[in-house]
């Protein structure tokens, strides 16, 4: 068997096992790195393949407990938002995703180099982004909000255990220089984005968007941490995390580069900020 | 046997064309556009299949309450991702559910369920034909499979056993285990891949 035939059964073994009982971190990794080396690599054939079998073994349906039914029903965001412009969106390309996956295989390796030991996290494969309502409105009040400052600090003290993880460049050869940090409080679930040197955005053209990498979700689809933009003189910004989901245990956070209105499936090729999670 | 059909220009793989045909409108994109109604029509879509799945993977009603949650919660965020070009509707669902479900094996350690003694059987392809074109075919395909491979398959696929407990279930090598469900999974795949213009 040739080296190029042992590859492919290998990559091959490792989608199986993804499909039926899931990838450790090292298998995770083993795949990445294939993806990253062929491009032409179908991610999810064997999730497919495990999913229409379901389908075809699975017994008759039992009928959902009307409780829980009821308490889909209530948890239904008020309106899960996504631009016309973009709705219906055009079947995704191969090329589109597997960008992505380039691109956060590129990630990966600068997080190997820089950090010398493997990341946790990998491509997502079929990444979609659902711009989420802005945060509402507190109710008026006599007394002022804190600033995102203030509120970033009097997290800190509310939370010990808060992470703090510090910025770097992502793979935007333009967007450089950058510093500051996360704040993530798993117990409040709510953080902030301190950023520097994050350049001004026309949000007419583009926007920043944060995703939050979680150890215990699959690893191809990270936790959409909410839209932002930054105003030109800003010299810091500190930004509020409105993560769309529960995180469990963050182990990346990125910032990339999307189109305005609301990216509903990104072109994955502009990741502007990396803070990788120790441990 | 049924008769499949997706559309005029649909060239189905599964055993016959009849004069039957089925249409099973993807929901997916009106739930990613807002249309009014459309969540509640996805719940009742899906919302029993769900449930099936999660109760048959996960030991017991409270994880799968909160599994099926979860994974109603990921499908509206995805629902934008979904193209009829790369596969039924149902079969995105699925993916999406079982790979919540893997991870929350995954996470619980695998604890060990009951194993169950009856065996029910491949669904006929008419009764799959209701969860889409794709499963009819794999259950059309399934037929053909010898019965010890299909039994690895509905453990490790529709269970949710690791390969080394469908080895210490089956008695079978854990090499024997792998090897049939990469060889089924393959050969679903290949059913799947070779399918023209289905759209539902």
């Amino acid at each position: 068997m040739t080296d190029r035939a042992q590859r492919e059964l290998q990559v091959e073994q490792r989608l199986v096992e993804r499909a039926t009982e899931g990838l450790d971190e090292a298998g995770a990794e083993e795949l990445a790195t294939a993806f990253a080396r062929d491009p032409s690599l179908d991610h999810d054939e064997f999730d497919r393949a495990a999913a229409a079998l379901a389908l075809a073994m699975l017994g008759d349906d039992e009928p959902m407990p009307d409780a829980l039914r009821e308490q889909l029903h209530q948890q239904v965001p008020p309106k899960v938002e996504v631009a016309a412009a973009v709705a219906p969106q055009p079947p995704a390309s191969r090329a589109a995703w597997l960008g992505w996956a380039i691109a956060v295989a590129a990630v990966l390796v600068l997080i190997v180099v820089e950090l010398r030991r493997p990341p946790a996290v990998v491509a997502p494969a079929r990444p979609v982004i659902v711009r989420t309502e802005p945060a509402p409105t507190p109710p008026p009040t006599k007394r002022a909000a804190p600033s995102p400052a203030d509120a970033r600090q009097r997290l800190l003290r509310r939370d010990p255990e808060a992470l703090v993880v510090a910025w770097a460049d992502g793979t935007t050869p333009q967007i450089s220089g950058i510093s500051g940090d996360v704040v993530w409080s798993n117990q409040e679930q709510a953080g902030f984005m301190r950023l520097r040197n994050l350049p001004p955005n026309d949000p007419r053209k583009d926007v920043y968007q944060l995703w939050i990498f979680d150890a215990e979700r699959d690893e191809r689809f990270p936790v959409d941490g909410g839209v932002f933009s930054i105003e030109p003189g800003t010299r810091e910004a500190v930004v509020p995390i409105a993560a769309r989901l529960a995180v469990s245990r963050a182990t990346l956070f990125a910032v990339t580069v999307e189109a305005p209105g609301g990216v509903v499936v990104s072109d994955r090729s502009r990741i502007a900020a990396l803070a990788k999670v120790d441990g | 046997m049924v008769a499949i059909r997706a559309s005029k220009t649909a060239a189905p793989h599964a055993r016959g064309v009849g004069p039957h045909s089925v249409s099973l409108e993807p929901i997916l994109p009106e739930v990613a556009a807002g249309s009014p109604g459309a969540v509640s029509a996805c719940i009742g879509r899906y919302g029993n299949l769900l449930w099936t799945v999660a109760r048959r993977m996960l030991p017991t009603a409270a994880e799968a309450e909160d599994a099926v949650q979860e994974i109603f919660v990921e499908l509206w965020r995805c629902a934008p991702g979904f193209s009829p070009h790369r596969g039924s509707e149902s079969v995105f669902v699925m993916t999406l559910a079982r790979r919540r479900l893997i991870d929350r094996l995954r996470r619980a350690g695998r604890r060990p369920r009951e194993v169950r003694l009856e065996e029910a059987p491949v669904r006929s392809s008419e009764a799959a034909l209701e969860r889409g074109l794709d499963a009819a075919r794999t259950a059309v395909l399934l037929e053909s499979l010898p019965a010890e491979r299909r039994r690895v398959l509905r453990l490790c696929v529709v269970e949710g056993w690791s390969h080394a407990e469908a080895a210490r279930i089956t008695g079978l090598p854990l090499g024997t285990v792998k090897s049939h469900v990469q060889r089924g999974l393959a050969q679903v795949r290949r059913a799947l891949t070779n399918r023209e213009g289905v759209a539902s």
